[in-house]
């Protein structure tokens, strides 16, 4: 499978935010998007999960456009935004149970993708007495109901301890290795140890960034 | 419809609370509510305080009005007083008094010649059932005033034949009798009676009672604002990109939400009728049951408070604002719209936005129901309420959505 993202705009009234986002991405490779606070990361992402509009552009899924095919989008599609996209007065069995049949779920929790995320440890606890590993995690889990291949999340691992960002890594690393295309929006080094390959948004467009591992580069590069 | 489930299931969880909340609220308003019965009885014992304005300057009418006034206040439960119409009206509104007439220009010059001028009634629906007792007792007046008449005219028959004219004094005190006769005859017709539509044609503790009610409803809303304001808009935004419109998103809500209302209603009629069996705790209220009040009366009020309250726990970004705001708007909206107090004793400004509020409109749709007026009006208004709140409640998701979730 292949994605390609071009020319993707966005404007807030006269505030032009995005005006040419171009990047492409094959099976099993993750894409870090990176930039300044409010250069339209989290706008981008939510144009391709399909929550905004975009103002032109295309998002071409083996050469069928996901932004204007709504139902292929919400299958193919999965997204974790920067909140918690959870029911918090409910448990986690029961959030999940929105996005997975019930015999699918069951299966997935013995042994399959949310045994794996550790799911099974809090799954019926409430949401609001859940710490926020539980939380990220719970969320990646609805997120991948009916296996999407593409998956969208806005950091991931923010504000979480190294224990947890580490199993959110290693299912991560899982997901791409079984083919799975990561798009990441990131401010954390960490997290881009995942990526392939990365794009710095600058002015609205997409530049390719070599991320070697050189903090001080990536600053001077973002700012 | 699994998002329905859920979003039942979540709400729910709040219903104990919320019947907690309610039944306290409740038995202090029923306690409110029976100490003013209580009261409104003790004061229908008194008097009746009547105004009178008009032509009262004849010395005929002063005589028979300072009798009626004075001379055997038992036989009247009315108490007449004089003064101008504006005054009249002004004490009327305020409850002050109970009603007033007006005596027409020429009514004992017309009644000498045995005419008869209207006297034209101005009450309250809340005096209505005083009306009748009224009406007799000015009847009364004027039959008093006319046997004493008629006195005169034997007097006047007598004085007549002493001063020799004998001729003419039979056919004189018959034309005279002829005159009292029919006076005597259309006196039931004297009074014209005109009622101001203040109270929407019921009682004042019934207009109370649906009042309260309404206002109730508005208030026992206040639990479930936890589950639905101040929520992280992420969620909303992944159910988007699901598949899941924001129409969707609100109609599983807002349809929970009225479930859980309707099932607090109804839990809470049970023990009201429960506590009524045992305590006769609503032995002062007359209302009358309509078969139809529950689903084009009920459901459909019910229908708009989910929506309006909704529309607020959606538009405030915290729990603490909602429900600060929710309580402020629902409260003010009610006192403005009559639920919490008597509308004639409120400026005519008032009055008139009172009908177009949703508290209002809520109030007018289950009163309908109670008195013998026609739903339809506040059945479409209720139901325009609904249809409103319901979209502008899409709105604001919409943009919340739009700005990233918050």
């Amino acid at each position: 499978m292949v994605i390609d993202i071009k020319n993707i705009s966005k404007k807030y009234g006269k505030k032009q935010v995005l005006k040419d986002v171009t990047f492409s991405a094959k099976s099993g490779e993750c894409i870090g998007v990176i930039g300044a606070n409010g250069c339209g990361k989290s706008t981008l992402l939510s144009i391709l999960a399909g929550v905004q509009r975009a103002d032109g552009g295309e998002f071409l899924c083996d050469g069928r456009d996901l932004l204007t095919l709504d139902k292929l989008r919400s299958t193919a599609v999965g997204y974790v935004p920067q909140g918690t996209p959870l029911l918090e007065e409910l448990n986690a069995y029961d959030n999940l149970f929105l996005w997975y049949d019930k015999k699918t779920l069951e299966k997935e929790l013995s042994g399959g993708m949310l045994d794996t995320l550790g799911i099974n440890e809090f799954l019926r606890v409430r949401v609001s007495r859940m710490s926020g590993g539980m939380k990220k995690r719970l969320s990646i889990g609805c997120a991948l109901a009916n296996y999407p291949p593409v998956l969208l999340l806005d950091e991931p691992m923010s504000a979480l301890d190294i224990a947890c960002k580490q199993k959110i890594k290693d299912y991560l690393k899982d997901y791409k290795s079984k083919g799975g295309i990561l798009i990441l929006v990131t401010h954390d080094v960490l997290e881009l140890e995942l990526c392939d390959r990365c794009y710095i948004i600058k002015n609205g467009a997409t530049q390719p960034f070599d991320y070697s591992g050189d903090t001080v580069e990536l600053v001077r590069e973002i700012s | 419809m699994k998002y329905y489930y859920l979003q039942l299931k979540k709400t729910f969880r709040v219903l104990p609370f919320l019947l907690v909340i309610s039944s306290v609220m409740l038995s202090v308003m029923l306690a409110v509510f029976v100490h003013m019965a209580d009261a409104n009885r003790a004061e229908s014992n008194a008097r009746f305080k009547i105004g009178v304005v008009g032509d009262t300057g004849g010395s005929f009418f002063r005589f028979g009005f300072e009798m009626v006034k004075t001379v055997d206040p038992s036989r009247f439960t009315v108490e007449p007083i004089l003064m101008d119409e504006e005054t009249a009206e002004k004490q009327l509104l305020s409850a002050e008094i109970k009603a007033y007439f007006v005596i027409p220009k020429g009514f004992m010059a017309a009644a000498d010649y045995g005419e008869i001028i209207p006297i034209r009634y101005y009450s309250t629906p809340s005096a209505v059932d005083v009306s009748t007792i009224i009406k007799d007792e000015i009847t009364k007046i004027v039959e008093t005033v006319l046997k004493e008449s008629q006195k005169g005219v034997f007097g006047l028959g007598d004085m007549l034949d002493e001063n020799g004219y004998e001729d003419i004094a039979v056919d004189e005190m018959d034309a005279l009798n002829i005159e009292y006769l029919d006076l005597i005859v259309n006196r039931n017709g004297i009074v014209k009676t005109e009622i101001a539509e203040i109270t929407s044609g019921l009682g004042l503790i019934e207009y109370l009672a649906i009042g309260i009610s309404v206002t109730l409803l508005f208030i026992m809303v206040i639990p479930i604002a936890c589950t639905y304001a101040g929520r992280d808009g992420s969620f909303c935004a992944v159910m988007k990109s699901k598949g899941q419109s924001t129409f969707r998103q609100v109609l599983a809500e807002n349809s929970a939400l009225f479930c859980v209302l309707f099932c607090g209603v109804a839990i809470l009629s049970v023990m009201l009728v429960a506590a009524n069996a045992a305590f006769d705790i609503m032995s002062h209220i007359n209302l009358r049951a309509d078969a139809l009040l529950i689903p084009f009366g009920i459901i459909p009020a019910l229908i708009a408070v989910s929506a309006f309250s909704y529309f607020i726990f959606e538009l405030f970004g915290s729990v603490i604002s909602a429900v600060t705001g929710y309580f402020f708007i629902t409260l003010g909206t009610c006192y403005i719209s009559g639920c919490m107090y008597p509308l004639y004793a409120m400026p005519s400004a008032l009055r008139n936005i009172a009908a177009f509020t949703p508290p209002g409109a809520a109030r007018m749709l289950i009163s309908a129901f109670a008195s013998e007026k026609s739903p339809a009006l506040p059945l479409l208004a209720v139901m325009l309420y609904s249809v409103l709140f319901f979209f502008l409640s899409v709105l604001v998701r919409r943009r919340r959505i739009m700005r990233g979730g918050n």
